[in-house]
């Protein structure tokens, strides 16, 4: 601090050079408002300063310095502003006017003179001034001096004006930089697990960085990465250079793309078929993400498919109508586990002792009576076939023939297992499945990590007060000074835990300003697609009830999606130890009225305790064995940044009904 | 060697985690010395106390992990304790491996950390011991004459008193009276124990 206690009319450019590059060089946060603190209370001559830094919901007081005997102590803190420190309605006036407050001699007459503060502290020179970071209001810096009048004079403020200008600046870096670090740390988690190959590019064809399963992929090692030999650009082969300039110009319009397939050249001139789906950095830059799912596996199955429809034979029936004689080809026969030549006493003794799915036999059924009531000709249908603890899926196709009055003669069709394409397809389902729980996880697990960090912070101090102050109560004798001490303690850090609840949801809202045009239906139908297969894991009925006539809504059509997926989500996971009981998943959109429309997700699963309802949409609450209490916090975060509401209540008498209501569009 | 209270050094860039910590140690009796950074660590002037660091894994500036290197670079032998407000296993498997005594995950429980810090206390008050007894020996070496100590490198390689004695070309009754003298002034009990000694000093037997 040496050369901040250089006399003042020493003062010359050079010390302002070197006092506004300690501020500008301090990156942590603490350490950048203590020296701002010491620097302008040295050099503006003051006895006490305060520091207000401006949040969503109000300045709150983020620091005070105050001297005695030549020294300066600084005490960092996070409090509501109050008038016990500080004239009142100054900060309001530079909140309000964003100009400085100058009084030279606080105890005569002035326009603050009624301020309760100043009636009662009496202080002579007060200087109050806002910190802009080019329009916007960082903070504000409070001054004052009770001994001498004209303390703050105009050389004095000129120097403090210019190191608040640095500061504001570096506040905001300050606070960013905090984030940035906590978030940098668990991008790399994510990138050095080697679950998922990834990969950092630029468009110009340049590999920034690459895990190890991505080298592995693509045959290339750490040194070629450091040489720059790995470009994206020479390993995709010229039949794939097309379908890339499209995934190009979708990363350049909506920062993200994907999952494409496609294939790159390994370093041995072999090729290996990929999913990929990729991300920018940041909106319109040159650098991005890419995760990449190696596609030899899929690709197997896919041919084994091709062979077998190549090598199969169809199984065949013919059904004569007005006799009700049913024929079974030999093949069908095997298809449906009857011993060669088994005889049926007409169709409905087929169908009944067929081994089909009893849903898909229901269907068929339904289909087949409708096809000859409406005068149609062709019916296709998937059914699944149940053979002990395999499923099998086969393409049913039909076709009836009618004499000329309608009435029906034959119905005919062949039958064609496809299990193999279906494990295809399901495989296909579960990579992509896989790719957008990656993309997830890098925005919402990753957040959710850096919060438990941040949490654990004050919850080890808790620990540590707690365990400190028991000790000092059972000394003997008791120090209970001492122990009032551990409790204050305990007060101030768990504010601190629940501060940082409060700065995820900042966070979430921060993150909001995409303003996309979103079909809530189709949204709704994406996000059932990607939960398929949860579904039919789970056994789970489905039946949506989606309004035709839906308004459009405004936002972020990704994060909507995530609230959507995620109620989906929990209502499997709720129904996912029911018993006996039908697993219905319900999903409604509807409008609530002319300026809202409404989505709803009902489960029939143990409902949700009236008494939890509350506490359910708490960050870290959770009635999960293994979960973090973070999905509905964070749901609960995202719908209220687009301005509109999540609640929950029971479903009838069994289950729950999550619902959240979002405000259409305004007609242009 | 001065029999202070034990020091527990405690390592934190959080004022409150800083604050509770001191509390903690100073409620259990021991002698606690907070600091904020590394640096503050390094400049502080230490007591000569057996003592222990407890260490934030994320500091300003330097990791955790790479502060207990540097500290091990520079000589300071202090047993260190981890503590991380959300660790993984790799990170504490290095710590332990570079000779951490425990690696706690915030928040931890209070006996935990108390009992690796004696655990710490205990571990460098035994490396104390063995330092001073070595700085003895070194001192009491010290006093040999050159002529002593190269008799005392042949005694400690095995030689016997004829052989050294034709070695040096000085007489067998001169090298006893020698020997004698080396014995006494290293306060050897045994030709065992000068062996022992040698090994401590690190002297080459040959």
């Amino acid at each position: 601090m040496s050369m901040i206690a250089a006399p003042l009319e020493h003062l010359d450019l050079a010390t302002v050079l070197k006092v506004s590059q300690a501020v500008s060089g301090e990156m942590a946060l603490d350490k950048l408002l203590d020296t701002l603190m010491r620097t302008a209370v040295e050099y503006a001559g003051a006895e006490r300063a305060v520091l207000m830094l401006a949040r969503e919901a109000g300045p709150r007081i983020a620091a005070e310095a105050t001297t005695s005997s030549e020294r300066v102590a600084v005490r960092l803190c996070d409090e509501p502003v109050t008038g016990a420190l500080l004239a009142e309605t100054i900060l309001r006036h530079v909140l309000r006017a964003r100009e400085n407050v100058i009084l030279d001699d606080a105890s005569a007459p002035n326009p603050f003179s009624s301020d309760p503060y100043i009636a009662r502290r009496q202080p002579r020179s007060v200087f109050c001034l806002p910190l802009m970071n080019q329009a916007k209001l960082i903070g504000v810096l409070y001054l004052e001096n009770n001994v001498a009048a004209g303390a703050f004079a105009p050389a004095r403020t000129a120097v403090l004006k210019l190191l608040a200008s640095q500061a504001a600046i570096s506040i905001e870096n300050g606070r960013l930089y905090r984030n940035l670090a906590e978030r940098e740390a668990r991008i790399r988690r994510l990138f050095d697990a080697n679950i998922i190959g990834i990969f950092m590019w630029d468009f110009d064809g340049g590999t920034l960085d690459a895990n190890d399963v991505f080298l592995r992929m693509i045959g290339y090692d750490r040194e070629d990465l450091a040489a720059l030999r790995i470009r994206w650009t020479d390993m995709t082969p010229p039949e794939w250079r097309e379908r890339t300039a499209e995934m190009t110009r979708e990363l350049k319009l909506h920062g993200q793309a994907g999952p494409f397939e496609k294939e790159y050249f390994r370093k041995d001139g072999s090729r290996v078929p990929v999913l990929l789906g990729g991300a920018t950095f940041e909106p319109g830059g040159n650098e991005g993400v890419a995760f990449v799912l190696e596609r030899t596996e899929l690709k197997r199955a896919e041919e084994r498919y091709e062979q077998a429809i190549a090598a199969a034979e169809a199984g065949f029936w013919e059904w004569d109508v007005p006799k009700d004689e049913f024929f079974v080809s030999p093949k069908l026969l095997e298809m449906t586990d009857f011993a060669p030549g088994t005889r049926f006493a007409g169709r409905a003794d087929f169908m009944a002792r067929a081994p089909f799915h009893p849903d898909d036999r229901m269907q068929w059924e339904r289909a087949v009576k409708e096809l000859f009531a409406s005068g149609g000709t062709r019916r296709t249908m998937e059914i699944r076939t149940i053979h002990g603890d395999e499923t099998h899926w086969a393409l049913l196709s039909g076709m009836c023939v009618r004499d000329a009055a309608g009435k029906i003669l034959r119905w005919t069709g062949s039958a064609t297992d496809i299990t193999a394409r279906k494990l295809a397809e399901q495989a296909l389902r579960e990579a992509q499945g896989a790719l957008a729980r990656a993309n997830r996880a890098t925005t919402l697990g990753m957040l959710g990590a850096s919060i438990v960090h941040e949490v654990n912070q004050p919850l080890g101090a808790i620990a540590a007060s707690a365990a400190a102050g028991s000790r000092w109560l059972s000394a003997q004798p008791p120090d209970l000074d001492k122990a009032q001490r551990a409790l204050e303690r305990i007060v101030n850090d768990s504010r601190r835990a629940s501060a940082v609840v409060g700065r995820l949801r900042a966070l979430v809202k921060r993150q909001a300003p995409r303003r996309d045009r979103v079909d809530l239906n189709e949204a709704i139908r994406e996000v059932l697609a990607l939960a398929q297969d949860e579904v039919r894991r789970n056994d789970i009925l489905v039946a949506t009830s989606l309004a035709a006539d839906l308004p459009v809504v405004e936002g972020d059509r990704i994060q909507i999606q995530q609230v959507v997926l995620n109620l989906v989500v929990n209502a499997i996971e709720a129904m996912s130890a029911l018993d006996g009981r039908r697993r219905q998943l319900t999903i409604g959109s509807a409008r609530e009225d002319a300026n809202a429309v409404r989505v709803e997700v009902r489960d029939s699963g143990p409902g949700v305790d009236p008494s939890h309802a509350e506490r359910l949409f708490e960050a870290f609450y959770t009635t999960k064995a293994d979960g973090m209490g973070m999905g509905l916090a964070i749901s609960c975060a995202i719908i209220e940044a687009h301005g509109g509401r999540l609640w929950v209540g029971p479903n009838g008498s069994h289950g729950a009904a999550f619902c959240f209501s979002l405000p259409v569009l305004a007609a242009t | 060697m001065a029999a202070e209270r034990p020091v527990v050094f405690v390592i934190d860039d959080d004022p409150s985690m800083r604050h509770a910590l001191e509390d903690l140690v100073a409620s259990v009796g021991l002698e606690p010395r907070v600091f904020a950074t590394p640096q503050d660590f390094l400049q502080a002037r230490r007591a000569d106390a057996p003592s222990c660091l407890v260490l934030d894994v994320r500091l300003p500036g330097a990791s955790g992990l790479a502060f207990q290197q540097e500290l091990a670079k520079a000589g300071i032998h202090l047993p260190v304790i981890f503590i991380t407000g959300h660790g993984d296993i790799p990170m504490s498997v290095r710590a332990i491996k570079a000779g951490a005594v425990e690696f706690l995950s915030k928040p931890f429980r209070d006996q935990e950390l108390l009992d690796a810090i004696h655990a710490g206390i205990e571990r460098d008050r035994l490396q104390r011991q063995a330092a001073a007894a070595i700085a003895g020996l070194q001192q009491r070496f010290a006093t040999l004459t050159e002529r002593e100590r190269e008799i005392m490198a042949l005694v400690i390689a095995g030689h016997a008193n004829k052989r050294i004695a034709a070695r040096l070309g000085v007489a067998e009754g001169t090298m006893k009276v020698h020997r004698g003298q080396i014995m006494r002034k290293m306060l050897a009990q045994s030709v065992q124990e000068l062996v022992r000694m040698g090994d401590l000093l690190g002297k080459p037997k040959s």
